[in-house]
């Protein structure tokens, strides 16, 4: 079975417990609006071009089938409407300024790779995390890497907005040691505003994951004007405290790290803002503790 | 189980080591300088001790004329105790002529050019200059021109290596020195006089040992007469007490061996001052008799005080490395004790650059010292460095060290290892630049400056070459020869300061020395490996890679073009020099083509330099620890086949090349640890740089620690870890361009190397090192 993987990260120290390989799967049901891994949301490879790194050489123009590169007067331009992600000026461009985001894999082909770091998760209490994208989006790959991953004795980790099949988050979940679970929003409207889909499935999925007594992180990111208000803090509150499998909170403050990468895709990020304000962030962290009395920690 | 490992909190200092730490920054903001010495000049009456030595006795023997000069260099100076330390001593100032352990006698001509000195001293000087240097700082280079005429020039211009220049990182034995104390240092000299000193050359170095050790005991006693005096008008009485114990400690030493940790501290410092306060070795190994009499029996002063006040005077002094646990070597197990934790506590407390510091790792390392490490990294400080035992102590044992003596190891300057009290490895005998020889054997054995001329043995060109495996065939025949040349080189530098007993303080000290009758340069010393440093690995092997894949396998570029584009500097190639970037893979990223062309190329040239013998009695061993050697012998290398421009930096350590690495620490990790740095037991360097919030919590300290013990426990050596502020790192996003091997790493998010730019580290590092 092959699936789409947009990267393989090693040294991952913020996604799970010791040190990680974290494997980024491409595709991605939801739409946030301060998506910082947009090269994860669409399923299928993509290119990305960094205009730092063009050095000019016009090759691209040569190797596109459908006119999408033009060089004019020495400078390139992409027009990218016509684009279909075909990969072929990737192919050429030296300067890696184009590149094809996200390669087809095998599961053995990741894991292969993922094992690389077997005395480092040893050594520190790691292992392998799922990410993307959304991995329940290639449930069936997600499930084969994490069967694979615990054969050679690999601890597992997914981060996972929790949206997707139920059924297949159950399999998922039996090879699965830590949930890295994101809480986004508090209420169902404002979620559809904000992540483009329902909150319903979301929580009946975190429901199933507690009934299976499996420990979970609660992600949040904090997103000031959109999210940063006082009743998704007491919604976070509330979930962290209601849901038993929930052994920890960790409030993700916005950072602008994913803006560039919507560049190089060639789409607009749908926001920018700033970092919240880190003694408001303080304050957060006190009072879902102290409603939740779950530890509650900034990322 | 150990004292002072406390992590959250730093150790407080008691009231008097605040006041002293308080004058020592006073000081050394004042002087801007601390390397060795005070850099004031006497100016009381334009002379220097040497110059008065050497006139007044213009017929006595070389040896004893500089043992003289030297005491005297040290009793006349004026004493100075600085108000509440415990622990007294300075280092000299410079005088236009002076001894130091790397040549023997000096010439400080910038000196002259200070309105004290006359062009009359001057003329005193140059008249004696011959009898000073019994064998001229030239005899190197007449060698070579003797040997190889013209080429010899031409080598010269190439800047492929250096030979001869500064060396002598060392440490004497301050096992011994504690163990005897002066008076003993006499009676062993004796001893070791009436067996070996069958002809007046020999009893003449013996007398000069011995005039140093009584200079020592003199120095000491002036000290101690200088306190006394003190004592007699202070009418403070705190400070009054201070000055009483100065005196009883000074006058103890001054003759008997120590028995409380405060006598000992004060005669090792006495010794480091002699030594120029260079490498103080395994300090927490040789304390530790002292400080459990002390804590048994009672001391003058409290046992943490006696261990502050040294590192403070080393801090001052300037002290290239003390080295910390490791094993015991009577049985291998942990060498941890409570002095080792002392002495961390006191370097995170002082938080500056020197002492410089390194921890021996063991496979088991005690928790609670990684612990304490990992947080001092947190807190900014680049030291302690960490070594590993796993690798090191095998290594030495190949090379015929007994396991005892190789479980003995200490690091020394910046840095290198030896086994301590009994060594003179060179530290180092020369560097050499494998990347200017690989420029070379691409021409036939031709002369970068000189294109006409046939500078190494003829081999294929690079054009007429069909295969890889010739190309590399011509590389390693172009450092056969080169090396030959080189560490011969190297020998004739250090008969040169064996004539000049340029290390005649340190072989006073020094097992192998007395024992034998033979100077500190001159094979004395138990252990005479040799240590050349080595450049342009990675560059090299990269170069290698892109070769064999772009040209010969793949055949993307053509031999004609890569010749010719090298020649430019890459002006006009931009999208082939991309592709030699782009399309090959590059050693620090754990690929296993890359990094097998490094093991190839190290192993080629580690293996080549261990075919010759130091005249020092070891063979020659590699290492890796070049500071600016990197920046320098890249100035004068031309563009390679790795993407590199001609004249950028080749690297200054055993890692990849700046820029190169772009997987991560871990994938740097392991493409060095699969490196043969067993066989570089001369030292390498290896630099990590962290961000703040990867060692911000316990957790993610964890985690750091975890990554360094792999890395040691698996073919790791030596690793320096600088943590940089993340804030900035992320600010610097908005010009990826700069910073290609950012290792910033947030929850969730994904770092695409390619996205980020193509740039060396230089930036990075020198915009957020810490320290």
């Amino acid at each position: 079975m092959q699936g789409v993987v947009f990267n393989i990260q090693r040294f991952s120290l913020f996604d799970g417990p010791g040190v990680r390989t974290v494997v980024f799967l491409k595709g991605c049901p939801l739409r946030c609006k301060w998506c910082h891994n947009p090269e994860g949301l669409k399923a299928d490879p993509q290119i990305m071009f960094n205009a730092s790194r063009c050095i000019g050489c016009g090759d691209c123009a040569l190797a596109c089938p459908n006119s999408q590169h033009v060089m004019k007067d020495g400078m390139h331009c992409y027009i990218r409407d016509n684009c279909i992600d075909c990969g072929k000026c990737a192919e050429g461009c030296y300067s890696n300024a184009l590149t094809l985001t996200g390669s087809y894999m095998t599961a053995e082909e990741v894991i292969q790779k993922v094992k690389r770091d077997m005395s480092v998760y040893k050594e520190s209490g790691g292992g392998m995390t799922l990410s993307g994208g959304e991995p329940l989006f290639q449930a069936d790959f997600s499930l084969e890497l994490l069967k694979l991953a615990k054969a050679e004795g690999i601890t597992t980790c997914i981060e996972t907005s929790g949206y997707g099949n139920s059924q297949k988050l159950a399999e998922i979940a039996k090879y699965t040691d830590r949930f890295l679970f994101d809480y986004k929003a508090t209420g169902e409207e404002i979620h559809k505003q904000l992540c483009g889909v329902s909150q319903k499935k979301i929580l009946d999925n975190l429901a199933l994951i507690d009934s299976m007594g499996i420990d979970v992180v609660l992600r949040c990111p904090i997103i000031p004007d959109l999210n940063e208000n006082e009743d998704h803090i007491k919604g976070i509150a509330d979930v962290a405290g209601r849901f038993k499998c929930v052994v920890e909170v960790q409030l993700e403050p916005y950072h602008r790290l994913g803006i560039s990468k919507s560049q190089q895709l060639g789409v607009e990020s749908e926001y920018e803002g700033q970092a919240p304000d880190k003694e408001a962030m303080n304050s957060y962290c006190k009072i879902i503790a102290d409603i939740s009395g779950k530890k509650t920690t900034i990322s | 189980m150990f004292k002072y490992t406390m992590i959250d909190e730093k150790m407080e200092f008691t009231e008097r080591m605040k006041a002293v730490k308080a004058n020592i920054h006073t000081r050394l903001r004042k002087r801007g300088q601390r390397e060795g010495t005070h850099l004031e000049i006497i100016s009381s009456d334009h002379r220097d001790p040497f110059t008065d030595v050497f006139e007044a006795n213009p017929d006595a023997p070389y040896v004893i004329n500089l043992a003289k000069s030297i005491v005297k260099s040290w009793v006349d100076m004026p004493c100075v105790i600085y108000p509440h330390e415990a622990i007294v001593g300075i280092t000299r100032p410079v005088t236009p002529v002076m001894e130091h352990f790397s040549w023997g006698i000096v010439f400080e001509d910038w000196v002259y050019r200070e309105k004290e000195y006359t062009q009359e001293d001057k003329a005193r000087v140059d008249a004696l200059r011959k009898k000073m240097t019994p064998m001229s700082h030239g005899y190197m280079d007449n060698c070579g021109r003797e040997r190889w005429g013209e080429l010899y020039n031409k080598v010269c211009n190439e800047d492929m290596f250096w030979a001869g220049g500064y060396q002598g990182h060392t440490i004497p034995n301050y096992v011994t020195l504690l163990e005897n104390g002066l008076d003993g240092m006499l009676q062993k000299i004796d001893f070791w006089a009436k067996l070996n000193a069958k002809d007046q050359d020999t009893a003449d170095f013996y007398e000069a040992n011995r005039i140093i050790v009584r200079g020592m005991s003199e120095h000491m006693q002036k000290y101690a007469d200088h306190a006394a005096a003190l004592y007699e008008t202070e009418e403070d009485p705190v400070q009054k007490q201070y000055y009483k114990q100065i005196a009883e400690n000074c006058a103890h030493i001054a003759h008997k061996k120590p028995q409380t940790l405060y006598q000992a501290v004060q005669l090792t410092w006495c010794l480091s001052l002699w030594d120029w306060v260079d490498c103080l070795g395994r300090m927490d190994q040789y304390f530790l008799p002292f400080y459990n009499y002390s804590c048994e029996h009672g001391d003058v002063i409290p046992v943490e005080e006696s261990v502050t006040s040294m590192i403070f005077k080393i801090w001052e002094g300037g002290a290239h490395n003390v080295t910390l646990s490791g094993c015991k070597t009577h049985d291998g197990s942990d060498a941890t004790n409570d002095i080792t934790f002392l002495i961390l506590q006191v370097l995170r407390n002082i938080h500056d650059t020197h002492p410089r510091i390194c921890v021996r790792i063991r496979e088991d390392v005690n928790p609670e010292l990684m612990n304490l490490i990992v947080k001092i990294w947190s807190e900014g400080m680049s030291d302690p460095s960490i070594i590993s035992d796993t690798l090191v102590i095998p290594g030495l044992q190949r090379i015929n060290v007994p396991i005892q003596d190789a479980r003995d190891f200490a690091t020394l300057g910046c840095q290198e290892i030896e086994i301590p009290g009994k060594s003179n490895t060179g530290c180092e005998d020369g560097s050499f630049n494998v990347a200017k020889v690989f420029e070379i054997a691409m021409r036939g054995g031709k002369a970068t400056t000189d294109p006409d001329y046939q500078l190494g043995p003829v081999t294929k060109s690079f054009l007429e070459c069909e295969t890889f495996e010739e190309f590399y065939d011509s590389f390693a025949k172009q450092l056969e020869f080169f090396t030959e040349m080189h560490t011969w080189l190297c020998s004739r530098g250090q008969e040169c300061r064996a004539a000049n007993h340029a290390k005649l303080v340190k072989g006073v000290f020094t097992d192998g020395v007395l024992e034998t009758g033979r100077n500190h340069d001159d094979g004395g010393p138990v252990y005479g490996y040799g240590v050349i440093e080595t450049a342009g690995i990675a560059a090299v092997a990269d170069s290698m890679t892109a070769i064999k894949k772009l040209v010969f396998d793949e055949k993307k570029i053509t031999k004609e073009k890569l010749v010719e584009m090298l020649a430019a500097d890459f002006n006009g190639y931009e999208k082939e020099r991309q592709l030699l970037l782009n399309g090959a893979p590059k050693f620090g990223n754990d690929d296993p083509d890359a990094d097998e062309m490094a093991v190839r190329v190290l192993n080629t040239y580690w293996d080549e330099i261990a075919k010759y013998k130091s005249v020092r009695g070891g063979v020659y061993t590699g290492a890796c620890s070049l500071l600016e050697g990197g920046i320098s012998y890249g100035h004068s290398t031309g563009a390679l086949p790795d993407g590199r421009h001609k004249g950028e930096p080749l690297g200054n350590t055993m890692g990849p090349r700046p820029g190169a690495d772009h997987n991560g620490v871990t994938a740097m990790l392991s493409s060095v640890s699969k490196l043969p740095l067993y066989k570089g037991v001369g030292g390498t360097t290896l630099n990590v740089i962290l961000t703040t919030k990867m060692t911000s919590t316990p957790e993610q300290r964890d985690n750091i620690a975890a990554i360094v013990k792999n890395y040691m426990a698996s073919g790791g050596q030596m690793a320096q870890i600088t943590t940089a502020n993340v804030e900035d790192l992320i600010d610097a996003k908005v010009h990826p361009e700069r910073h290609g091997d950012l290792i910033v790493r947030v929850g969730g998010y994904s770092i695409q190397f390619v996205q980020l730019g193509s740039n060396t580290q230089d930036e990075i590092i020198s915009r957020y090192a810490a320290g």
